[in-house]
């Protein structure tokens, strides 16, 4: 078989700089310490690691939306804990109120620290979480949830709405309660039947039942601030439960986290052992290539004609 | 002797030329397409001396080229091969790198974009939030924008790329005529210059590199050449070759056309698989093109699927939300005869007006306008600029650059929905992120009962099964449209469907009928109609599955007006006609213009013949009794007619005239009977009331007709008058207005008269007026029937279209005739949904009441645990509610921390939208896989194709290729022959010496 002396060089070349560009692209992975550099090097794995990175992503996504939650839970239980210990104290008056030994100006002087502790209540009911959202307003956030109407009754204003949020792909969680049902009414069988009393209504009734030394009335409103109070009790569960449900969340994401990013780094990454290994062999062959093309372009007959 | 020195200067001249060959080889080492040349040598003719053959030395033969015709073949189909998979690797490569790039892709923008929405719906009344997902929203959209740019860029450059290559091959083909007609000169291919057949087959081996080709090679090697295979178009044929050409779909990258002689005959060329050309167009078809739709597809998904998420929201103003975003339109701009500097920017400033048409705009400099030429319908305008900018169907069109006189501009917009993708929505507090309506527990409810809201898909009530639909009689309520339609107490027999407005639809019922019109909705509320007892009420609600079951019937708002209506709606049922306002142009006082008047015309009816009646009882009767009929609010008395009296138009007029006072309607009665010229028949004869016209003698013309008539006017109380046209018109005489006209004909075998008509009693008319309406409703035991005594259909009319197809029954016993009137513009709105309140009358039994208008729009029975629909809405309960309960669904006004919309607009994310049910990062990941997919191929069909060309060029390499150390032992194997042919000269001198110093 012949080659011929332009074929022998073309092939020398080809094959040089076939391995010269190995030889730069394995260079290239050491130096960036990823596997693909391109999407086109391995549109396969590419498909893999985009599809990894929005997972990721989206975890962290969740996290801020679980810190968001916290802000707005915390806010919400601490409330929630404070209306409590008023109530408590408002418990304890009507316990005392009750008892037959008071007297109408002993109920007087309850009746100002009853007024006093409603005020707290309302301010409470009232709490904005930090970025100035009305906690207790279901979906209202920019609106004062409790207010005074034209007849002095304290109402809600707000709405029912429950706000949920994505925590996870599968788990949605509440971040609030709306304040119809922390600040809840009560049913009281009056005269005309069965009537929805307001939170705060109880709360001044139980006042007006003071000042006009109502014994039946006072009594009434032991029962109902046991429910108010009740009440309140159970939103404080609820908070609770919402806030353990949340730190669990949270070592969840964090494992997802971190596995999304082993499967990333296992899809992106450079071996490093192997890409040494790889780039020692590629870089022998060009030398081989390089000394033994030397070598065999020296020969020509030309050399032996004097 | 002399033998000697021929054979030697011959044999040195043999290997002077074959040292010359040789050093040929040698110098064109380095030559592409050269062919190693051999020299051939033979044996000289030998001499005969005597017996014996002396030889004469060698001669050169010739000099050939290294040379196999099918090796040369094989390397030309695997170069096209190999050379098909490169523009393929190139640009999908390219693609593939830019897509899937983790900051020019799409992916890591999808991904932010839901991301934002998620933070939003974390604090959904954050402005800061809002903010980012604007940005965000933004940042997305022109992602999309860059990639399509990039797309487009790609588009363009291997349409360039294919034009090159095309071009190309016209090039080459036209080298080859020239090389076939030098050729043309010799007959065999063995005396052809080799250094020409290189060249040929270097020009071959080139257009192989573009297109596989077919090539003929001739006994004198000239070559014939077709595209692709020997069926091809033929490209080059002796001393002709074609021109190819190529066409572009704009609206199809995937799509190019090869063609032949684009400037003559064009005819398509056989197709291209293989070489650059073949490559160029497989990567467009294959890859480009898939691609670029998959994309827009992709956008057009994602536009449709965010806007229609986003438009169902209510923003942080309480207002609906709108589109988020838009795919605008992008503008071809095509210029081949302009060579100023010229260049112009549209934008679509009207999106309304803007219809996607083409047109061109040339300018003319003279009148400095452009002429605007409608590429569909070629309706030409002229616009003149200011600021170097005009607008044109909706279009702002600017200029940059002097345009020069003639300079025009073809233009087409096109929809590309990635490369149009844009956010409209830039404002962050109309950001829709919550949910439409909500539910509201009254803060006076007893139970305990949460509502919850669901959207259902789909409005449960799908129409009524049965009834025509009145859309399908025609918009025309007069009585010769009218169909025959039987009653039926429970199937309804016409619907009126949603939307329709200004319905009026007319009855004619015979005379004494019991027919009834009962217009109902499908929750059982009567609208219209007569009050019906309890068997009328089941039955109506029984036939028609769309009744929904648990409603009850309620009459509460039948043939209610103004604000005790159902939904306020205009209604009446009987007679009715308005005053209106129209706008009229009427001349100024100096009659130099007009001005705008508004007239007003008033309510006028003008009655059919009235109900003809003699009463013979014996005792008076009442033809319609007393509070049957109530005009304009007003119950009529009735209208009797005494023992022996026949009822009359005239009788009729003064009943009404007497409640004029409390009605407002003032009526008068009239018969006027016209006819035509032509149906008058003058060879018949006529008797008008029982008095024979003429004394029997037939008038000569229509005019003695007309005076025979009057003639008789004093007994028969009828006149008449021939018309302009030839007609003749009788009436009756003054005092005897609305009296009955009896036409008869003497001869009792005719049953038509001079007149043309039948013989028969034609009663009067009444024609009434108000300056308000005239609205003729139903007392208790009023019906149609009564309306029909004067003449009149009853109707049922509905002035404002109903938000819901109401069912019209025709009750009692008979069949009716029916036409109707109507608009339908309102027909194709959307369903609206409205706010709506839930009242638990019991705890079995709700109503369901519309906030805005108050009206009780349903009235159910509720089983405990159930579930209430309405709208497409589905309401839920927790636990039971007791009676009082009250529930109100409306809009989310002042919810402004209510993330529902948003949380949908997040869930978009995982929500399989695309075919094939992938979401949409999904189909953009797939997109890009199957792009790289289409280069890895190539790369692999590359590498085993180029072993294939690798051993095409070594077995060509073999025959003709030059190697120094072959040429080096030929130079010394010729140089040595030489320097003995040499000295056979000098030994043939010395011979000759030796012969001559011979002494």
């Amino acid at each position: 078989m012949k080659i011929s002396t332009g074929q022998l060089f073309d092939r020398a070349v080809t094959q040089m700089s076939t391995q010269q560009t190995k030889v730069a692209e394995m260079q290239a992975r050491l130096a960036s310490g990823k596997q693909i550099m391109q999407t086109s090097d391995n549109p396969d794995q590419a498909g893999l690691i985009q599809r990894l990175n929005t997972a990721y992503n989206r975890q962290e996504t969740y996290e801020a939306s679980l810190a968001k939650v916290e802000d707005r839970l915390m806010a919400e239980e601490s409330a929630l804990m404070a209306t409590d210990n008023i109530l408590q104290r408002v418990r304890e008056l009507s316990v005392r109120a009750s008892s037959d030994t008071l007297s109408a100006k002993d109920r007087e002087i309850i009746a100002i620290e009853v007024s006093t502790l409603k005020e707290g209540l309302l301010a409470l009911a009232n709490t904005e979480d930090v970025s100035g959202n009305y906690v207790f307003a279901g979906s209202t956030v920019h609106t004062r949830p409790f207010n005074e109407n034209a007849s002095g009754d304290i109402t809600y204003q707000g709405d029912d709405n429950l706000v949920s949020v994505d925590v996870s792909e599968q788990r949605r969680i509440n971040m609030n309660r709306p304040g119809n049902e922390v600040f809840t009414s009560v049913v009281r069988i009056g005269a005309d039947g069965e009537v929805r009393v307001g939170f705060f209504n109880v709360i001044e009734d139980f006042s007006r039942a003071l000042q006009s030394n109502d014994i039946g009335a006072i009594q009434r409103s032991l029962g109902e601030i046991d429910k108010l109070s009740a009440n309140i009790s159970f939103s404080q569960a609820d908070v609770g439960s919402r806030l353990g449900v949340m730190d669990s969340q949270r070592d969840v994401l964090s494992d997802a986290k971190m596995r999304y990013k082993e499967l990333l780094s296992n899809a992106e990454d450079l071996d490093y052992a192997t890409a040494v290994t790889e780039l020692s062999a590629e870089l022998l062959s060009l030398e081989a290539a390089q000394s033994s093309f030397a070598k065999i372009s020296q020969l020509s007959l030309f050399n032996y004609i004097r | 002797m002399s033998d000697i020195l021929s054979i030697g200067a011959g044999a040195t001249q043999l290997y002077r030329q074959s040292l010359a060959t040789v050093s040929n080889n040698i110098a064109n080492l380095n030559t592409e397409g050269y062919s190693r040349q051999v020299t051939s040598s033979a044996e000289g003719m030998p001499s005969q001396q005597g017996t014996v053959f002396i030889g004469t030395g060698a001669r050169l033969q010739g000099i050939a080229r290294a040379y196999d015709e099918f090796i040369e073949s094989s390397l030309r189909n695997s170069s096209s091969d190999l050379s098909t998979q490169e523009p393929m690797i190139q640009y999908a490569n390219r693609i593939v790198d830019l897509l899937g790039s983790q900051t020019s892709g799409l992916s890591s923008a999808l991904d932010q974009f839901f991301a934002s929405a998620s933070d939003l719906s974390a604090d959904p009344g954050s402005t800061i939030q809002r903010n980012k997902f604007v940005r965000d929203a933004d940042a997305l959209a022109s992602r999309f924008r860059e990639i399509a740019g990039h797309f487009s860029a790609i588009e363009q450059e291997s349409r360039s790329s294919v034009e090159l290559q095309v071009s190309t091959i016209n090039t080459l083909s036209q080298q080859l005529v020239t090389v076939n007609s030098q050729l043309s000169g010799k007959i065999s291919i063995d005396k052809q210059p080799p250094g020409l057949l290189d060249q040929r087959d270097q020009i071959l081996r080139d257009l192989a590199d573009i297109s596989k080709i077919h090539v003929t090679e001739s006994t004198d090697g000239q070559v014939a050449v077709r595209l692709s295979t020997s069926s091809g178009t033929l490209l080059v044929d002796g001393k002709a070759s074609v021109d190819l050409g190529v066409s572009f779909d704009p609206n199809d990258p995937g799509r190019v056309d090869i063609l032949v002689e684009p400037y003559g005959e064009t005819r398509a060329a056989s197709s291209v698989t293989s070489g650059v050309l073949g490559g160029l167009i497989n990567f467009r078809t294959q890859t480009l093109g898939p691609a670029m739709d998959n994309f827009d597809y992709l956008a057009q998904t994602m536009v449709a699927e965010v806007n229609q998420i986003h438009s169902a929201g209510i923003d942080s103003r309480g207002q609906r939300g709108t589109d988020l975003f838009q795919i605008g339109a992008v503008f071809d701009v095509e210029a081949p005869t302009v060579e100023s500097d010229v260049s112009l920017e549209i934008k679509v400033a009207d999106p309304a007006a803007f219809k996607f048409a083409p047109f061109k705009i040339t300018w003319m400099s003279e009148d400095s306008v452009w002429r605007v030429e409608d590429g569909t319908s070629g309706a030409v305008t002229f616009a003149q600029p200011i600021n170097d900018s005009f607008t044109y169907a909706g279009l702002e069109i600017s200029s940059k650059g002097r345009a020069e006189e003639g300079d025009t501009f073809f233009v087409e917009p096109r929809e590309r929905p990635a490369a149009g993708f844009n956010l409209v929505q830039k404002d962050p507090l109309a950001i829709a992120a919550a949910e439409r309506l909500r539910v509201i527990a009254h803060d006076g409810n007893i139970s305990e009962s949460k509502a919850t809201l669901n959207y259902g898909l789909e409005q449960e009530f799908q129409g009524f099964n049965y009834g025509t639909n009145i859309i399908s009689l025609g918009n025309n309520d007069s009585s010769a449209a009218a169909v025959t339609v039987d009653a039926s107490n429970f199937v309804p027999a016409f619907v009126i469907p949603r939307g329709a407005d200004s319905v009026a639809l007319m009855m004619d019922v015979p005379e004494g009928s019991d027919l009834q019109y009962q217009v109902m909705t499908n929750e059982g509320i009567h609208l219209l109609g007569h009050s019906i007892d309890s068997g009328t009420e089941s039955a109506l609600m029984s036939g028609d599955p769309a009744f929904h079951a648990e409603s009850s019937y309620s009459s509460t708002y039948l043939n209610a007006t103004g604000t005790d209506a159902y939904r306020n709606l205009d209604m009446t049922y009987g007679h009715l006609a308005r005053s209106f306002e129209r706008q009229d142009w009427v001349p100024n006082v100096n009659g130099d213009g007009m001005y705008a008047q508004t007239v007003t015309e008033i309510a006028q009816v003008a009655s059919s013949p009235v109900r003809l009646q003699q009463n013979n009882a014996g005792i008076p009767i009442d033809m319609i009794s007393s509070n049957s009929l109530i005009l304009n609010g007003q119950a009529l008395s009735a209208y009797s007619l005494a023992d022996g009296e026949s009822s009359s138009a005239a009788a009729m007029a003064t009943w009404l005239n007497s409640a004029s006072a409390n009605t407002g309607v003032t009526v008068t009665a009239s018969n006027e009977i016209s006819v035509a010229a032509e149906d008058i028949n003058l060879l018949e004869q006529l008797t008008i009331n029982g008095q024979l016209v003429g004394n029997g003698a037939l008038p000569a013309d229509v005019a003695a007709l007309s005076s025979a008539i009057n003639a008789l006017s004093d007994t028969t109380n009828v006149q008449a008058y021939v018309t302009s046209t030839g007609g003749l018109v009788m009436l009756n005489t003054a005092g005897n207005e609305g009296e009955t006209i009896a036409l008869g004909n003497p001869d009792s075998s005719s049953a038509t008269n001079a007149l043309g008509m039948a013989n028969q009693v034609i009663a009067g008319q009444l024609q009434m007026q108000s300056s308000d309406q005239i609205r003729f409703t139903f007392g208790s035991a009023g019906g149609p029937t009564d309306l029909g005594v004067l003449g009149l259909r009853t109707g049922v009319y509905i002035n404002n279209a109903a938000d819901e197809d109401l069912a019209v029954f025709i009750t009692g016993t008979g069949s009716a005739s029916v036409a109707a009137g109507f608009s339908t513009a309102g027909m194709n709105l959307p369903p609206s949904e409205s706010p709506f309140k839930v009242d638990f009358l019991s705890a079995d039994q709700y109503s369901i009441i519309d906030s805005s208008t108050g009206t009780v729009v349903a009235t159910r029975d509720y089983v405990a645990g159930g579930e209430i629909q309405y709208q497409g809405l589905t309401l839920s309960f927790d636990s039971a509610p007791k009676a009082g309960d009250s529930f109100v669904v409306d809009g989310n006004e002042n919810g402004v921390g209510d993330n529902g919309n948003m949380l949908m607009l997040v869930a978009l994310q995982d929500k399989p939208v695309l075919q094939g049910s992938r979401t949409l990062s999904d189909g953009y990941i797939d997109l890009v896989s199957t792009v790289g997919n289409k280069a890895t191929l190539s790369k692999i069909s590359q590498e085993a194709l180029a072993v294939v060309y690798d051993q095409a060029v070594q077995s060509k390499d073999q025959v003709s290729g030059v190697s120094l150390d072959q040429e080096a032992a030929d130079l010394i194997r010729l140089q040595q022959a030489y320097q003995a042919s040499a000295q056979i000269i000098q030994m043939s001198s010395k011979i000759f010496d030796s012969i001559l110093g011979i002494r």
